[in-house]
């Protein structure tokens, strides 16, 4: 690969996994140096460009992390798993990128760095996501990569999973989705969404600031949003709690003048907690597709609306069982109130409705599958 | 000269008759103990001499020799103070040997005289039914529940004396009242608001004696319903009920006005006990613990993940057999501990209980929080319900949920019937008498079969399911005088529901 034989890229990942070298004095290191030439005065031990600014400290940790690096070893493994290496200035880094004030001096990739040529919207929400705001994420990904825009997220669990989903799911090739993450670009992270990683590295896009090898620590998370937020025209949060990770995104993205929406949620949900603050502080709600597209102005083919989704049971017992599980996850107790039904007859009719695949259960917990969230509100 | 008095002593929660003899004669005065004395009993010689010095009665002046027959056993506690008292009191001819005949003596003295209270007095009265006794004050009740001799008491071992002598009548003591224990003194099943399948499984586990698992959050009432399932079971039967007699009292566990245990008691032990309070045990005195105190009743472990592993395993050869057994250097003792078993656990370690989108724990920790149960305990718990917390409106707009008393009628015509048609509650059917008294119908059996194809049931589960399924029926059926005797779909589904908390969750992991 062109990139590891690149004597400077090559550098510039031997830069990145320098312990003591933080984001923003990796970029002040390489605004003032080429990547090879603060490399080698770091090893040799000699002064770094005075308006760098490193302390004494930092500069004989560096020093010593330097020498101890393996330019070698990061270059084997940057070619074994096809990572691209850019920096900052490069004609190949994305320019949707470039602009940004916290811009990664050095970009990772993995995939076609073409997919940020389309029109870019984040679509991020918290790991721990009910039934329904997966179902939410994985429409939007869906109608957004119909529209041809290129689906942004995290590849965490959760909603960033499920929108990268959606995005595949439109199936059209020219649209993308893109996945940010905050690990080295040779393992997948978390292990769970394995198969999806390996999918976008292969047909799309996956971005990271840190080079092959670098654990997944919980530091990286909220400096990998920011990267999310800056590449989005919109972001779109699907559920967060009131302290989530997505909040964070949220602030990065206002920081930079960029349109936040939320999909509302039900007051008594947690996982809708912190979405519902962002809307009450003034972010726009998301009720369908259109509301996302329209902010971008994009009025070209648009996916066809899917038919409500029939429920195809009269019984009042399941009609009453569904009503419930809509509003929220519920326990059969609480169905069972609900329904003000003998037991025998709402544990028959539960099992009837997860076995037609109305329900879906989570340790205990019923949830109705199917989401509201039409492709359009223009039928 | 010589004396006999009998007595007994206690080892765990059985009496052991004691004969105390005493040699009082010739050579320097002295008091010698023979016949394995503890360190309370031995002390007896200080406090006996005390106690009969300050009665105004005289102290020999020569070398007493006490032996505690048969010397074998181990004598714990200060119980024979007041036999070893009389002895010395026979053998030195101030009180007539014919005075003590027939009659037996147990009580600590005070070094002023005082007769003191002791623990267990009904099992080591019950030990010699054909004497009559001397006990003391506070053990008259309970005495009286484990003999049909004459029970006598007394303050003072002076007044014992006296009485002994014919100088004075026995004093009076109040002819303990079979009292009709009333329990309402057990919360009430009314109080429970919504949660209409805890409710059910509280009433299966009491009507089929099916040990129960809950699994709920903080604040889902687990407590609280554990605690109303001793109110839904029957009165002991009178030999159980003796039993819990005689272990509450050798544990010193305050009785009943009546003096017999009639209700299933309750023992909710914390989770940091250890084995030795859970099963009985102690170096100095064999206690019993409170798996022997929740015989015949509901053992509630609260927590139960928190309990030490070893801890929990104590437990295995009660939930088996019924009783525990300590093992000491030169003796076994066993007790009985037949109870039924309350289990309570949060769901998972941030006790949102997986709830979507509030749980903050992932599929591991879940798994490595419930897998602090043992598979093997898991095992007895037909029942694993989940409890979640009740809606607000339900609390405060809810109506009161039926009174333990009307489920509890229920509850024993569903004990009388399984009795009557296998001999033995629904929750001890196993293999052939499972397949013989609890049969499925085809669509029963199909709904089970798809179950554990689809890997959701396991063998095991399998057979407990069918256990409560039978309880179901069987409670089903009390208002249809026509209902098969086979266990029907609705009732499969139901008993599905109650373990399903299990499916595709951790605990499946947990085995």
């Amino acid at each position: 690969m062109n990139a590891a034989a690149d004597d400077e890229s090559l550098a510039a990942a031997v830069l990145s996994g320098l312990g003591s070298l933080s984001r923003s004095r990796l970029a002040a290191v390489l605004a003032r140096h080429r990547p090879t030439d603060a490399l080698e005065r770091l090893v040799a031990g000699a002064a770094l460009h005075p308006d760098v600014g490193l302390s004494g400290e930092i500069h004989s940790r560096l020093v010593e992390q330097s020498r101890a690096a393996d330019p070698t070893g990061v270059a084997r493994r940057l070619v074994e798993s096809g990572v691209a290496v850019s920096l900052l200035g490069d004609p190949t880094y994305p320019s949707a990128l470039a602009g940004d004030h916290e811009a990664p001096a050095v970009l990772f990739s993995r995939g076609r760095l073409d997919a940020l040529g389309a029109r870019r919207v984040a679509v991020v929400g918290t790991r721990n996501a009910t039934a329904a705001g997966r179902a939410t994420a994985v429409e939007l990904g869906r109608g957004l990569a119909a529209a041809g825009v290129t689906v942004v997220s995290g590849l965490a669990l959760g909603v960033d999973a499920a929108a990268h989903q959606g995005a595949l799911a439109a199936g059209r090739p020219a649209a993308g989705t893109v996945a940010v993450v905050g690990n080295g670009l040779d393992e997948a992270y978390p292990r769970r969404n394995r198969e999806l990683f390996e999918r976008l590295c292969a047909e799309h896009l996956v971005l990271s600031e840190w080079p092959p090898g670098t654990a997944p620590e919980a530091f990286r998370f909220p400096l990998r949003n920011r990267i999310i937020a800056a590449l989005a025209e919109v972001l779109v949060v699907v559920e967060s709690r009131e302290r989530g990770g997505s909040l964070i995104t949220a602030r990065a993205a206002l920081d930079r003048g960029i349109d936040v929406m939320v999909v509302p949620g039900s007051p008594r949900t947690r996982a809708a907690t912190g979405t519902n603050q962002l809307l009450r502080d003034g972010a726009a709600p998301v009720t369908c597709v259109d509301d996302v597209l329209d902010v971008l102005s994009i009025t070209g083919p648009r996916l066809p609306v899917a038919a409500p989704a029939t429920v195809g049971i009269d019984d009042r017992v399941a009609a009453a069982v569904l009503e419930r599980c809509r509003s929220g996850p519920a326990t059969l107790d609480a169905v069972v109130l609900a329904c003000a039904a003998p037991i025998a007859t709402v544990a028959a009719t539960v099992a009837t409705l997860l076995a037609t695949g109305h329900l879906a259960e989570e340790a205990g917990w019923l949830e109705a599958t199917g989401s509201r969230l039409s492709g359009s509100r223009h039928p | 000269m010589i004396a006999a008095v009998r007595s007994s002593t206690l080892l765990g929660a059985r009496g052991y008759p004691v004969t105390v003899e005493v040699h009082v004669g010739r050579g320097l005065p002295t008091f010698t103990m023979l016949g394995l004395p503890d360190e309370a009993c031995r002390e007896a010689r200080d406090r006996v001499r005390a106690a009969v010095l300050s009665s105004g009665l005289a102290w020999p002046d020569a070398k007493v020799t006490v032996n505690l027959a048969p010397p074998r056993h181990r004598k714990t506690g200060s119980g024979l103070d007041l036999a070893i008292a009389v002895g010395v009191l026979v053998a030195t001819e101030q009180i007539g040997v014919d005075a003590v005949a027939g009659l037996a003596f147990v009580g600590e003295l005070g070094l002023d005289g005082a007769i003191r209270d002791i623990p267990g007095v009904a099992p080591m009265v019950g030990v010699l039914p054909s004497d009559d006794w001397v006990v003391p004050p506070g053990g008259v009740t309970e005495a009286s529940v484990a003999t049909s001799g004459r029970i006598r008491t007394a303050d003072s071992l002076r007044d014992i004396v006296e009485a002994l002598a014919g100088r004075a009548g026995w004093p009076a003591h109040p002819q303990p009242m079979p009292v009709e224990q009333s329990a309402d003194t057990v919360p009430d099943l009314a109080d429970v608001r919504g949660q209409p399948l805890a409710r059910l499984a509280l009433e299966v586990a009491a009507a089929g004696g099916h040990h129960l698992l809950l699994v709920g959050s903080p604040g889902a009432g687990k407590t609280m319903l554990a605690r109303r399932l001793p109110g839904l079971l029957p009165d002991l039967d009178p030999e159980v009920a003796l039993e819990a007699t005689m272990v509450h009292s050798a544990a010193g566990v305050a009785l009943p006005a009546g003096g017999l245990i009639r209700r299933a008691p309750f023992r909710s032990p914390h989770h940091t006990s250890s084995a030795g309070s859970l099963v009985g045990g102690g170096s100095h005195h064999l206690r019993p613990g409170e798996a022997s105190l929740a015989h015949g009743g509901v053992l509630f472990m609260d927590e139960m993940g928190q309990f030490a592993p070893a801890v929990l395993d104590t437990l295995r050869e009660a939930l088996e057999s019924g009783q525990v057994t300590v093992g000491r250097v030169n003796h076994h003792i066993t007790m009985p501990a037949r109870f039924q078993l309350v289990g309570a656990t949060n769901p998972c370690p941030c006790g949102e209980g997986g709830s979507p989108g509030s749980c903050e724990c992932d599929e591991r920790s879940r798994q490595r929080y419930l897998g602090r149960l043992s598979g093997p305990l898991l095992d007895r718990f037909d029942l694993r319900v989940a409890v979640s917390r009740p809606e607000i409106v339900d609390l405060v707009d809810g109506e009161p949920g039926e009174p333990s008393t009307v489920v509890a009628a229920r509850v024993a015509r569903v004990r009388e019937r399984s009795r009557a048609r296998s001999g033995m509650l629904n929750a001890r059917l196993e293999g052939a008498d499972l397949d013989r008294w609890a049969p499925l119908d085809a669509p029963a059996a199909a709904i089970l079969r798809r179950e554990m194809e689809a890997g959701r049931l396991t063998g095991r589960g399998y057979h407990r399911l069918r256990r409560t399924a039978r309880t179901l029926a069987d409670l089903a059926a009390l208002d249809d005088d026509s209902a098969a005797e086979t266990i029907g779909e609705e009732h499969v589904v139901v008993a599905l529901s109650m373990r399903a908390v299990l499916r595709r969750s951790a605990l499946s992991g947990a085995r």
